[in-house]
């Protein structure tokens, strides 16, 4: 402990400007951060009267802190590892009694006291200035940390031990981030139909794991045995693993398995049927790499049961023709449409062939089986909050607060909210738009219509990586600030979109949420995950609208 | 005889370069061993293994009973080792780098440290990479006796400093002698010829003899000869004789198994008519010289490793 507590007090002494900097950049996200959810005059009272604060900008402000503050850790990392540099064979304390456990320890307990500890207590006092109260997110401000070590402290750790000097090191990051931004656009640029990866099932903790194994392999070899070959090996090793990624996804060929097949009897989290008369007509667009075609076909989806949510997440297509060819569109992901009980809803099913594919399958009818992978959610809460002036509490969401066309107006415009650690689960928002400005003298029997929301994801871990634990949480409440009421409301297709009638001649009107206006937020969590099967018989792929020198043309 | 440090057909390679050629070095607890040689001889890389900076690519070390490769803090407890090319803390003031080295050492002793501060007049409160070379070569020294280790290791720890300089290390050193055994290395054999009791002579990563120094001063003599008139290089001479010359009416050869009670008798045989004979004493660097040049007059380093062995046996 002796020995520990030497390193550590030298490394203090000698790195002291590089402390007080990651100090200072912390302090000052402290202190910016909240101003940018914060109305002028609110806020940490040592920052209330600071003409800064008063001023527009925050926000950009509190963006630079969050690039600067990894750059100060960076170098605090980078300085204590080559405080007791590990590649050379002349550094003063190779022929001193170090014991390279004891060597470690120290260098952990000033990372433990220099950025941890900052970090956590600067976590904390956001949360705190949010509304949150931190111990209620111990498992989160926890689980942000192991983050931070996996994505940030070790694998910087890592690449510090088999380097000499801070300005290798910073050519190993570029060399590193070059090769894995090399490998990404070379792997886009490959002619490909897969145009989107399916949802995370292994590789995210995979990646997260190998990188985490990885770094913490570098760091021992070079402590324990200084064997620079061995951890340029290491490191390689992990590069090339992680642009593989860039070619193969592992979550691919565990899609079928994750979400499996209906059982007889159990009954469908979603109908989606092809009810060509009533839907709109399927599209091919050429696509801009002329050797591709981007089919769209539209879907209806319906009879999701009561108190439930059906998300669509994944698609699998595949074309069987006449002669017994057939052609397979590997799963990808399909993202954006949530389905509720009620009316009916419109999906598209967009994919891309090959062009030549496409020629083959053109001329006679095929058949299009689409298998979709879809969680089915159920609703674990809901709150009714009539809409207040001020900020306000959600259960399991968070803070939010009504938000206004500007500092001039009283009129609301729409809500925001910040959620602690992460974004929230995945919630339905819905609100009553009222048409004018709320004045029940200036209009007394104003126009309505319902405005919705889906915010969050399926599936939250205790805590998302991020420097600040805050989250803003965008609240797209459809607006029909230029459009007119909505012709049909309760069909809910798309990203929480509430459809409203293109044009009915009525002219253009602010909306507005009034003061006390019922806002509901209903929450849901996976309670199923299931493959279901469409077959279209008889399906004519349509035909082709093709790019002209001013954008799309018909045929 | 108990050895401080025993290496059996030490080999060290760097790719394609062979450093250290299957060195065996024996150093008795308690000697003060040189090892001497040329500039790239491999001197610094053998003491970087002993110190387990290298790892031996065959052959073994050891260092105070201990396998050079396992070579590690307990071990370096016990030895001093100060380099000409070893970095320093230099953003520490003189007495922060000794109370910091001082948590490293169980037998740290305070009243030798002081000691030592004063002897080299150390100024505790400058920062390392503010003083002069010498001062910076005393607080190595200061910081690696002080914990009186059982070997201390000198990689050329004399070279370049001013003779003032100089004298002060080696007195320094020489006051811990008795409690250690010192290995150092030098190029240059008149800085170690004073005090050293052992000296092996490394070329070409190859040891080319190891020998007490009484012993090798002993056995080497400068001899030389007058002959009635011109004189000729007599043949069939013994394979001590080295360099062997004539100039005149005088035969000189470099004897290296020399013995004043057979010196007469030698000569007699190969040079009858010699009169005026002279053995002189030689100094360390013309007893390298000789060694050297005897086998390069040969040719290359190969060459002098076979004068060298010709002169060991």
């Amino acid at each position: 402990m002796k020995q520990i507590l030497a390193i550590f007090v030298k490394d203090a002494r000698r790195f002291w400007p590089e402390i007080l900097v990651s100090f200072a950049l912390l302090t000052g996200l402290v202190l910016v951060y909240p101003a940018t959810w914060r109305a002028p005059g609110e806020g940490l009272s040592v920052a209330r009267n600071f003409w800064l604060f008063r001023q527009g900008g925050m926000g950009f402000l509190a963006g630079c802190l969050v690039v600067l503050i990894p750059i100060s850790w960076l170098v605090l990392i980078a300085r204590a590892v080559h405080g007791e540099r590990l590649v050379g064979n002349t550094q003063f304390w190779l022929t001193r009694p170090y014991h390279w456990p004891r060597l470690l320890a120290a260098k952990l307990l000033y990372l433990a006291v220099f950025l941890y500890l900052p970090f956590f207590i600067a976590q904390c006092v956001l949360l705190s200035e949010a509304g949150f109260y931190p111990f209620h997110y111990l498992a989160g401000l926890f689980f942000n940390l192991f983050l931070l070590t996996v994505v940030g402290v070790l694998p910087l750790a890592a690449l510090s031990s088999v380097t000499s000097g801070f300005g290798r090191l910073t050519l190993t990051i570029l060399g590193v981030v070059l090769t894995i931004v090399a490998v990404a656009v070379i792997s886009n640029s490959l002619p490909s139909d897969v145009t989107s990866s399916v949802p995370d099932i292994l590789s995210g903790d995979l990646g997260l794991g190998a990188i985490f194994c990885g770094s913490l392999a570098v760091v021992i070899v070079m402590y324990a045995r200084r064997n620079t070959k061995a951890g340029w090996l290491l490191i390689g090793a992990l590069t090339l693993a992680m642009c593989a990624t860039a070619f193969y996804d592992p979550d691919r060929p565990l899609i079928e398995r994750y979400y499996p097949a209906l059982t007889a009897g159990s009954p469908l989290p979603v109908t989606i049927t092809y009810p060509a008369k009533v839907l709109p007509q399927p599209r091919a667009d050429e696509n801009p790499d002329r050797r591709f075609v981007d089919i769209s076909v539209p879907l209806a989806a319906s009879g999701v049961q009561q108190g439930y949510a059906v998300v669509p997440v994944a698609m699998k297509v595949k074309i069987a023709g006449a002669n017994e060819a057939s052609w397979e569109l590997p799963w990808q992901g399909n993202y954006g449409a949530h389905f509720l009980p009620g009316n009916w809803a419109f999906m598209g099913i967009n994919f891309r062939m090959r062009r030549s594919t496409y020629d083959q399958f053109k001329a006679s009818p095929v058949t299009l089986r689409i298998s979709l992978a879809v969680v089915e959610a159920r609703k674990s809460s809901e709150s009714a909050i009539p809409l207040p002036e001020g900020d306000f509490a959600v259960p399991e969401i968070g803070v939010c607060k009504p938000t206004r066309w500007g500092w001039w107006s009283n009129e609301i415009s729409g809500i925001a909210c910040r959620s602690a650690m992460n974004q929230p689960q995945l919630t339905f928002v819905s609100a009553q738009w009222t048409a004018g400005d709320c004045n029940p003298a200036t209009d007394a029997n104003p126009k309505q219509a319902a405005g919705a929301a889906w915010v969050g994801g399926i599936d939250q871990q205790p805590a998302e990586f991020g420097i600040t634990s805050v989250w803003d949480v965008p609240v797209p409440l459809a607006m029909p600030r230029f459009s007119a009421p909505p012709a049909k409301t309760g069909s809910n297709t798309g990203a929480g979109a509430v459809t409203f009638s293109a044009n009915t001649g009525t002219p253009p009107q602010r909306w507005s949420l009034c003061p006390g206006a019922p806002l509901r937020f209903t929450q849901y969590r996976p309670a199923r995950r299931v493959r279901e099967e469409i077959t279209i018989p008889a399906f004519r792929l349509p035909e082709i609208t093709r790019w002209g020198q001013f954008g799309l043309l018909a045929h | 005889m108990t050895l401080a440090i025993r290496t059996e057909a030490l080999v060290k390679r760097f790719g394609r370069t062979v450093a250290l050629d299957r060195v065996s070095v024996e150093v008795p607890e308690g000697a003060i061993y040189a090892l001497v040689g040329p500039n790239g001889a491999g001197k610094t890389t053998l003491i970087k293994v002993l110190m387990n900076i290298f790892c031996p690519t065959a052959g073994t070390a050891q260092v105070l009973g201990v396998d050079s490769r396992r070579v590690a803090a307990d071990v370096f407890c016990q030895i001093g080792y100060v380099s000409e090319n070893q970095q320093m803390p230099d953003w520490m003031r003189v007495g922060e780098m000794l109370r910091y080295y001082r948590t490293f050492y169980p037998t740290w002793d305070r009243e030798l440290e002081a000691q030592l501060v004063r002897q080299f007049e150390l100024p505790l409160a400058r920062k390392l990479k503010h003083l002069s070379r010498g001062m910076r070569m005393k607080a190595a020294f200061a910081s690696s006796l002080a914990y009186r280790p059982r070997l201390i290791l000198l990689d050329e720890p004399l070279s370049g400093l001013d003779p003032l300089v100089r004298d002060e290390l080696i007195e320094g050193l020489l006051d811990r002698a008795p409690e250690t055994t010192v290995f150092l290395s030098s190029h240059d054999l008149a800085e170690i010829e004073g005090f050293s009791s052992h000296v092996g002579f490394l070329e070409g990563g190859r040891l080319l003899f190891q020998e007490e120094m009484a012993s090798l001063t002993a056995r080497f003599r400068e001899v030389t000869v007058t002959v009635n008139g011109r004189a000729k290089i007599p043949s069939g001479v013994p394979t001590a004789w080295l360099q062997l010359e004539t100039v005149d009416s005088v035969v000189r050869f470099v004897h290296s198994k020399y013995r004043e009670t057979e010196l007469a008798a030698e000569l007699a045989e190969f040079i009858p008519d010699a009169r005026d004979i002279r053995a002189d004493a030689m100094t360390l660097r013309e007893i390298f010289l000789a060694i050297a040049k005897s086998g390069r007059g040969a040719g290359a380093s190969e060459r002098t490793a076979r004068a060298a062995a010709e002169v060991k046996a």
